[in-house]
């Protein structure tokens, strides 16, 4: 079932890489957006239970009506610096896929703002900044009214080693 | 002093001053005797001392000088003169030793006229002597000039002997140098010419020269004429023989020269050997001759010029003893002449050495001569020098023995001086003093006089008058103060009946302040009920003022709760925007079958939104309220403190009214005291009144007393004064009296006889004043 589902998945997933809907959240006042089929579920924060021997970004584990997710701050993990917690932070649980499965991790953002639907047109390529500067967790750049959003790669945000690390920690 | 009596006091004063011009007038006349003793002994006997001792020094330096140009000059004229001079000193001695036997108080006269004599004497001794030494002296000086001359004229002669010598042997000398040298031209000339012949061959030409060489032969006989020396006759003979073989030789040269070609060579060259072998002998003496000769002049010469210098040398010696001689005279020095004469014994040397030098007699016994008249000249100077020393060291003794004469003089005048000095200057100390006394003495009476006048008048004046002022003094007195006790009991009735008026006035307007403090009090205790009342009020407004702190406070909580529950709207609203975007994320994986599902969580989505919106504006308006209802509260609190503080003065208000109202009725209470001490006061000032009209009385009465006693001392002044003085003590009755009738000007007039009184104790004059008419009076 699931192997003939998958062209058609895959159809739809090549579709709306660029054409579709995409959850934002902001970060550092700034407007970041996630392809909608990537996120799995939308929580409030909750108590998260730290691991030890786990890289800076990684905040520990919680425990998901049963699973255990990873959660990574992604202020952390891009370098931003760290604040408290308040009522507004949220945890987007995303579907990563991995070389061999898809991996379910929390990411923590200051807020959710909406589910958008944006036009294919409406998105342009990644600027080259330079040879040196990995963009290949950049999917694109949204023009909207409010002004740019950066449409997040969330695969590509943490990589198959880091992925492979966290899971190797669980 | 005071017990005496006035004539007794009056003729002691006259007596002593004629006393006192006793005393001067018996000084005075016995200095003047003294002063008169001294000058005339002054006149008799200390002058005409003086006098003559002025003389004789006088005649005494004269006779020095005459002496002392005697001595320089040696003219006779002088010694004249001195000899008259000294009749002269004679003559002022001899007056003096007739002043001595007149004279009484001339005591070292004596001694000093024997000094002068002797002196004197000494002096004519020394006069003949020098007059004998200059004769003398002038009889030396006439042997220096004598054979000073001779010396010279000796010096002279040999300078000029030898000047003549060495003129003729430089001509002699010069003529045999040019005979030589015609010799030498013509052997010379000789040569040639046969050098020549032989050349040209012309023997004729060498027989002519060999007559030339004839007139050498002439030449050397001129020459050995007047040749004195053995040497220079052989070289002469030599050169003559020479000279004649050369000829020979030329004279048989010549044949055979003629001979030419054929001529004996031999013969001719032998001759030619003779000749030139003669013409060498011929020149060479020639040479030698020339050559001695002038040798024998330049030593000639030398010889000559030693002897000249030595002569001239001598010369001036002489004439340096000479020229010493008169530099002495001229100098008036020994001492010059002295050396003078020790340089002219060197002239014996310089004769000596030109006599070594000398070879004519002549000359020799010139030279012997001068020395003979240098020896004289030497012993003349040497005689001359020993006279002059003789007559300088007369000359001294001279000034010696005129010195004494002299000291003797200047003795005898000091002490003529001296006496005369202390002669006068004890008539002028005893004039200065008897004048110094004269004038002391003067000064002294007239004080004396005038403060024996100055006590006298006053011993009798100052009593009387002091008697007078204390009588007129106390009339005024008593005058016055009976009218000015009379005035002020006047015043005293006035001022009681002045006082008793206004003692009624005061005791009505006490009444009239004793119902007005009635009311005062009465308004005090109304004034404090109403107090009271405002207090109540404030104290209810307080209560409501803490009710509504209270409600207040209630309302901020009741927000407070609401904020609450707004939050928790707030909450909801998120958590259900959650569950939308959850159920959009639903919607989207389910695809088109979601799509529906979509639009409802974007719906839910949007409530949520809006219950959040709602719910923060209605927060926003809660804070609101909590704020101002907080600013209420505050002002409250403020009311509050306002309240109280109007509580607070509302009471003090209230005490000091009540303050008022007791203090008003102490007032009342006093003022009743104060009018009962009124009415007690009335009573005695009426009685005051009483009494100052009764002093009134007695105190004009007094006045009229008084009056009688200062006519009584009018009286006693014109006794004592005469009428002169009477207009002043009518004037004063007159001011007396203008007093007692006006005492409104009472107190003026009192300070003005006060003043009077306190000036009267310093100055009674002033009141009684001492004026020439008094004196002449008295």
């Amino acid at each position: 079932m699931t192997k003939d589902k998958s062209p058609m998945d895959q159809a739809i997933k090549e579709t709306s890489i660029k054409n579709g809907k995409y959850l934002t959240f902001s970060l550092e006042q700034e407007e970041y957006g996630i392809g909608i089929l990537k996120v799995k579920e939308i929580i409030g924060m909750m108590p998260i239970t730290s691991v030890p021997r786990t890289p800076r970004f990684v905040k520990g584990v919680i425990n998901l009506r049963g699973k255990v997710i990873p959660i990574v701050d992604l202020r952390a993990k891009f370098g931003m610096e760290s604040i408290p917690y308040t009522e507004r932070t949220c945890i987007i649980v995303v579907e990563i896929d991995s070389k061999d499965a898809t991996v379910l991790i929390g990411i923590v953002v200051d807020a959710v703002s909406e589910v958008l639907n944006i036009h294919g047109d409406e998105i342009e390529d990644t600027p080259a900044f330079g040879t040196h500067l990995d963009t290949e967790y950049i999917m694109g750049m949204a023009k909207t009214e409010g002004g740019v959003k950066i449409l997040l790669n969330i695969d590509r945000v943490l990589s198959i080693k880091e992925i492979q690390n966290i899971q190797g920690v669980m | 002093m005071k017990n005496l009596s006035l004539g007794i006091k009056i003729s002691g004063g006259f007596g002593l001053l004629i006393l006192m011009a006793i005393a001067l007038g018996g000084m005075a006349v016995w200095k003047m005797n003294t002063v008169k003793t001294q000058s005339v002994m002054l006149a008799d006997e200390y002058v005409p001392e003086v006098e003559m001792a002025m003389e004789l020094r006088g005649a005494v330096n004269r006779l020095m000088y005459e002496m002392r140009g005697y001595g320089y000059t040696e003219d006779d004229a002088f010694y004249q003169k001195a000899q008259e001079e000294m009749a002269a000193v004679e003559k002022a001695l001899d007056a003096g030793r007739l002043l001595d036997e007149k004279a009484v108080n001339l005591e070292k006269l004596k001694g000093n006229l024997d000094q002068a004599t002797q002196g004197i004497h000494d002096y004519k001794a020394l006069m003949e002597k020098t007059v004998d030494t200059s004769v003398e002296m002038a009889k030396n000086r006439e042997t220096l000039y004598k054979s000073a001359a001779e010396y010279m004229t000796n010096s002279n002669a040999l300078l000029a002997h030898e000047n003549e010598l060495f003129e003729t042997n430089l001509a002699e000398r010069q003529h045999k140098i040019a005979q030589v040298s015609q010799l030498v031209d013509i052997g010379t000339n000789v040569r040639v010419m046969n050098y020549k012949a032989q050349a040209n061959n012309q023997p004729d030409m060498i027989n002519a020269a060999a007559d030339k060489l004839d007139s050498a032969f002439t030449v050397l006989d001129n020459l050995r004429s007047i040749s004195s020396d053995q040497g220079d006759i052989r070289r002469i003979d030599a050169t003559a023989s020479a000279a004649r073989n050369y000829q020979d030789a030329m004279k048989a040269f010549a044949p055979e020269f003629r001979k030419g070609m054929l001529g004996d060579h031999d013969i001719l060259a032998r001759l030619k050997a003779q000749m030139d072998k003669n013409v060498a002998v011929y020149t060479n003496n020639c040479n030698e001759y020339l050559k001695g000769q002038q040798e024998k002049l330049s030593r000639d010469m030398m010889d000559r010029h030693h002897k000249i210098t030595l002569v001239n040398d001598v010369i001036d010696l002489g004439n340096d003893a000479r020229i010493g001689a008169f530099k002495a005279q001229a100098l008036r020095s020994p001492a010059v002449m002295k050396t003078a004469m020790e340089h002219f014994f060197k002239v014996n040397d310089k004769l000596d050495a030109l006599k070594a030098v000398t070879h004519s007699s002549e000359n020799l016994k010139k030279i012997e001569a001068v020395r003979q008249a240098g020896n004289t000249y030497k012993t003349a100077m040497s005689d001359f020098l020993t006279n002059w020393i003789r007559r300088e060291e007369i000359g001294h003794q001279r000034v010696k023995a005129s010195e004494m004469t002299i000291a003797a003089c200047n003795t005898t005048a000091d002490t003529g001086m001296s006496a005369t000095n202390d002669v006068a200057d004890g008539a002028v100390a005893s004039l200065g003093n008897a004048s110094t006394v004269m004038t002391i003495g003067l000064i002294a009476a007239l004080i004396v006089g005038c403060l024996i006048a100055f006590f006298i008048t006053r011993g009798i004046t100052v009593p009387v008058n002091r008697i007078i002022a204390g009588l007129n003094e106390g009339a005024n007195q008593v005058a016055s103060a009976s009218s000015q006790v009379s005035s002020s009991s006047q015043s005293m009735a006035e001022g009681a009946s002045q006082q008793a008026a206004s003692i009624e006035e005061t005791s009505s307007s006490m009444e009239e302040m004793s119902s007005m403090t009635k009311k005062n009090s009465e308004n005090a205790s109304h004034a404090d009920h109403l107090m009271k009342e405002a207090n109540q009020v404030v104290k209810t407004a307080n209560d409501s003022m803490d009710d509504l702190n209270t409600s207040m406070s209630e309302i901020s909580k009741a927000s407070e709760e609401t904020s609450k529950i707004i939050k928790t709207i707030d909450e909801i609203a998120f958590q259900t925007n959650l569950l939308a975007l959850n159920a959009a994320v639903e919607a989207a994986r389910a695809g088109e079958a979601g799509a529906g599902f979509a639009v409802v969580a974007d719906e839910v989505r949007n409530l949520a939104m809006r219950a959040a919106e709602a719910a923060k504006n209605t927060a926003t308006l809660i804070e609101d309220t909590v704020k101002k209802v907080n600013q209420g509260a505050e002002l409250v609190s403020t009311t509050n403190e306002a309240f109280s503080q109007v509580a607070q003065s509302s009471g003090k208000v209230g005490e000091i009214v009540t303050e008022i109202s007791e203090a008003s009725n102490e007032q009342a209470n006093g003022i009743e005291q104060v009018n009962l001490a009124i009415s007690e006061m009335d009573k005695v000032v009426q009685q005051n009144a009483a009494n100052a009209e009764e002093s009134a009385s007695a105190s004009e009465e007094m006045s009229a007393q008084a009056e009688q006693l200062k006519e009584y001392v009018g009286d006693l002044v014109l006794l004592v004064k005469g009428s002169g003085s009477q207009n002043e003590s009518i004037s004063g009755r007159t001011h007396i009296k203008s007093i007692a009738s006006s005492p409104t000007s009472m107190y003026a007039t009192k300070k003005k006889t006060l003043g009077q009184a306190s000036s009267r104790e310093v100055r009674p004059d002033q009141v009684i004043p001492l004026d020439d008419d008094d004196f002449t009076d008295f």
